[in-house]
């Protein structure tokens, strides 16, 4: 038994016991470091990179672009196109499309396929049944109904303790002054 | 090497390794030093105000202008993707080269075919013009087309070897950088350019739609801060696009009435000319023709077309004394009144004195017995007096005031003219004004006025207001404004008994105002205009009001045609265009002939 006690003592006492436990100490505290430091460069390094995105997305709709580079490989660089982008392109193809379609140019068409302006001699009128007439442009819906919302829930459920006091309170003080509306259930 | 070798070598250069350490340490203090030294110093503040100015920059965002369109959904403006093109000081390296370019490329764009633009773009890429920024903008609202050829010469020139002197630097458009934006543009050019108006280049609504509605229509531009540390994008704002406007104008209407303006005018040899067409039940305004017109994708030419005394809507900018068709609301007051019923007989001897002036008719004639339904007819400024002052004084400028006479109506196109409505108590008021007044002489009213005024007659006596908005759309949601019945001036009875009377009237005289299978009521009008040596009959405005069909108007049709010259009687020269105008408006309407409806409603 005293041997196996003096062993341990030597074992426990031994020089390179403890400088192992010196160094895994600090290899714990390295690795450690290390794992938190990729972390944090992981996360800022991502962080950064859509930033630059939203950046190049702002820069690109609203800052200005260099002439001297090439447009298309500029584009590239941003592979989803900011939606404000997209609505300036609508707006200029709508604005296209109403020239292309602008009443001297639809004349000029209907001329050329052989229409002539309609005259009053020639034409014709019937009832045709249910319908309005030409409809007026409507280029969105109306403004949605005014909704009150009403709740379903009983007071229990919304009620919070003080405001179900206060409510009993209020019934029973109603209650015990004469000529006073009482509630109706 | 023994141990004693070893301690001495150490010895010999531990001193060194001391020496170095010492200053490393000396280094490293200076530097910390420095670094708080900085930190408490005056200057500090200035140091981080410097810092903060090229962490953000500052961006202006613009909202899409909103669109405007006929009551149809045609557009009638629009946008159109423009660029900015600037110069970055930062990183230009040849000025020459940029300058150019430019002035190359932009040799025919508006505003830089001036001899001096190469000079200007030299001066500012080379840095010799003083600007608060390094971002300098050279040129505005480029195309497409001519930023493809700058950016085609930027390629050359990025392509091509040369062989440089010392000192000499290749071309390069380095430092050129662009922006795009939206541009106004109107598809239809001048069609509608009186009621439209134009958006000028700094973005601004001048005349018409676009002045009245300008807040609406441009939206809210934000300024924002960017910062150009990636940590700090934040998100852009969410800029609310402009309000689109639906008007009330039909497209095809607008083009053939101004197709007929033009003719008129040809015809006529008039000045200039007005024609409205609005629906009576309502007061929705289906076409406004007006000259001079403007194409408006070249607005800048305004000035060349209208000088400082020319407004660009007739209809709504211009007062005038509008003559006999003024009539119809002297004779609806008298009849609404009582003053006078349409068998009331007038003995008419050619003259009347009022307030110490006599007034005579457009023929110096006598027309003997006459009813209402005669004067009328022949137009009596004679009869009309008289029945002026059988109204009264107080209840005729009532009546005129309750027609909406005298002050803006508050239509919604901008710059519109008040008239003059002189009123008993004003110091140039005489009684005579009451005679001139009450055959529309010595008052000045505007066109649309006077289909206010007479929408009244024409819609069982409920007067509305002209407009041409419809409708507008915000946020993605159509709003509809409800319009209602501004005034009663007079009753139903009285509408009704005016409309026939004046519908007989044209029959009678055969005028060249009557519209095959239609049933139309109206006036003409001629009025002298006043110079400075007086009223001359040579120079007459003609005017002509008309509506139809009699028994549910839903056409009332205003005419203006300024100094004729081929003659000067509006009944000769406005009330043709009446005729052509109604038969359009028909048409365009589907409103059938008299008889085919009433076949079409079973009677």
């Amino acid at each position: 038994m005293e041997q196996v006690k003096q062993f341990k003592q030597a074992y426990s006492q031994t020089p390179w016991r403890k400088q192992l436990q010196v160094i895994v100490a600090f290899l714990l505290v390295v690795v450690l470091a290390a794992l938190v430091a990729g972390i944090y460069l992981s996360v800022t390094s991502q962080a950064a990179t859509l930033g630059r995105q939203i950046q190049d997305m702002q820069i690109r709709m609203e800052g200005s672009q260099r002439l001297d580079l090439n447009t298309e490989e500029d584009v590239n660089l941003v592979e989803i196109e900011p939606i404000e982008e997209i609505r300036v392109k609508i707006a200029d193809l709508q604005g296209q499309l109403a020239t292309n379609m602008s009443d001297a140019v639809m004349k000029e068409k209907a001329e050329r396929m052989g229409f002539v302006p309609s005259i009053p001699e020639n034409m014709t009128y019937f009832k045709v049944p249910g319908y309005q007439g030409r409809p007026l442009a409507q280029l969105a819906p109306p403004p949605a109904p005014m909704t009150v919302e009403t709740t379903v829930l009983a007071p229990a459920y919304r009620e919070s303790l003080i405001e179900w006091l206060e409510h009993q309170v209020n019934l029973v003080s109603r209650s015990w002054m004469p000529g006073r509306p009482q509630e109706v259930k | 090497m023994n141990t004693s070798e070893v301690s001495s070598s150490e010895n010999e250069h531990g001193w060194r390794f001391k020496l170095l350490a010492l200053l490393f340490s000396l280094v490293a203090i200076l530097i910390i030093g420095q670094i708080i030294r900085i930190q408490l110093s005056s200057d500090a503040d200035e140091f981080r105000k410097m810092g903060k100015l090229y962490a953000k920059a500052l961006h202006v965002y613009y909202p899409r202008r909103g669109a405007i369109y006929d009551r149809y959904g045609n557009m009638l403006a629009g946008s159109k993707q423009v660029y900015e093109v600037a110069v970055d000081l930062n990183l230009v390296r040849n000025p020459e080269t940029i300058a150019f370019s430019l002035s190359k490329v932009l040799a025919t764009h508006i505003g830089y075919d001036y001899p001096g633009y190469y000079d200007y773009v030299f001066r500012v890429a080379s840095g010799v013009e003083i600007t608060n920024t390094n971002y300098v903008v050279v040129a505005d609202y480029v195309t497409g087309d001519e930023l493809k050829q700058l950016s085609d010469w930027s390629q050359r020139y990025a392509n091509t070897t040369y062989r440089q002197k010392k000192n000499e630097v290749a071309p390069s458009l380095r430092g050129l950088v662009y922006r795009p934006r939206l541009q106004r543009i109107y598809p239809e050019g001048e069609m509608a350019s009186p009621i439209l108006g134009f958006v000028n280049w700094e973005g601004v609504g001048i005349y018409g739609v676009e002045e009245e509605f300008n807040d609406l229509l441009s939206g809210d531009p934000q300024t924002f801060w960017v910062s150009v540390d990636p940590y700090e994008a934040g998100q852009m704002p969410n800029v609310k696009d402009g309000v689109d406007l639906i008007l009330t104008i039909d497209r095809e209407m607008q083009a053939d009435v101004e197709r007929i303006l033009d003719k008129a005018l040809d015809s006529s040899g008039a000045d200039a000319g007005t024609i409205v067409v609005m629906n009576p039940e309502n007061g929705e305004i289906l076409a406004m023709a007006s000259t001079p017109r403007l194409n408006l994708n070249k607005f800048w030419e305004y000035t060349d077309i209208l000088n400082s005394s020319t407004p660009l809507n007739r209809a709504v900018s211009v007062d005038y004394e509008p003559g006999s068709v003024f009539k119809i609301l002297t004779m609806a007051a008298a009849l609404d009144s009582g003053a006078v019923e349409p068998d009331t007989v007038f003995v008419d001897t050619g003259q009347i004195e009022i307030g110490g002036i006599w007034i005579h008719n457009w023929n110096y004639g006598a027309w003997g017995p006459q009813t209402m339904l005669g004067c009328m007819q022949h137009s009596l400024n004679v009869c009309l007096t008289h029945v002026a002052m059988e109204l009264g004084t107080e209840r005729f400028y009532s009546y005129m005031q309750n027609f909406g006479l005298g002050h803006p109506i508050g239509i919604d196109i901008a710059g519109e003219a008040s008239g003059r409505l002189k009123l008993p108590g004003d110091n140039d008021w005489y009684e005579s004004d009451l005679g001139t007044n009450s055959f529309g002489q010595g008052i000045t009213v505007t066109p649309v006025q006077m289909l206010m005024a007479i929408s009244a007659v024409a819609n069982d006596g409920k007067m509305v207001l002209p407009h041409i908005l419809q409708s507008m759309v915000d946020n993605g949601r159509q709003f509809t404004p409800t319009r209602s019945v501004v005034g009663s001036p007079i009753s139903a009875e009285t509408a009704h008994t005016l409309t026939k009377m004046l519908e007989e009237s044209l029959q009678e005289e055969s005028s060249d105002a009557l519209v095959p299978g239609y049933s139309v009521a109206g006036k003409t009008g001629t009025a002298e205009i006043a110079t400075p040596e007086g009223y001359t009959s040579s120079m007459t405005n003609a005017s002509f009001a008309g509506w139809g069909p009699t028994d549910d108007p839903k056409i009332l049709v205003y005419v203006w045609l300024e100094k004729p010259t081929t003659s000067p009687w509006g009944s000769v020269v406005a009330s043709p265009v009446f005729k052509e105008v109604y038969q359009e408006a028909a048409r365009l309407t589907h409103l059938p002939p008299d008889d085919v409806l009433a076949s079409l409603n079973g009677q």
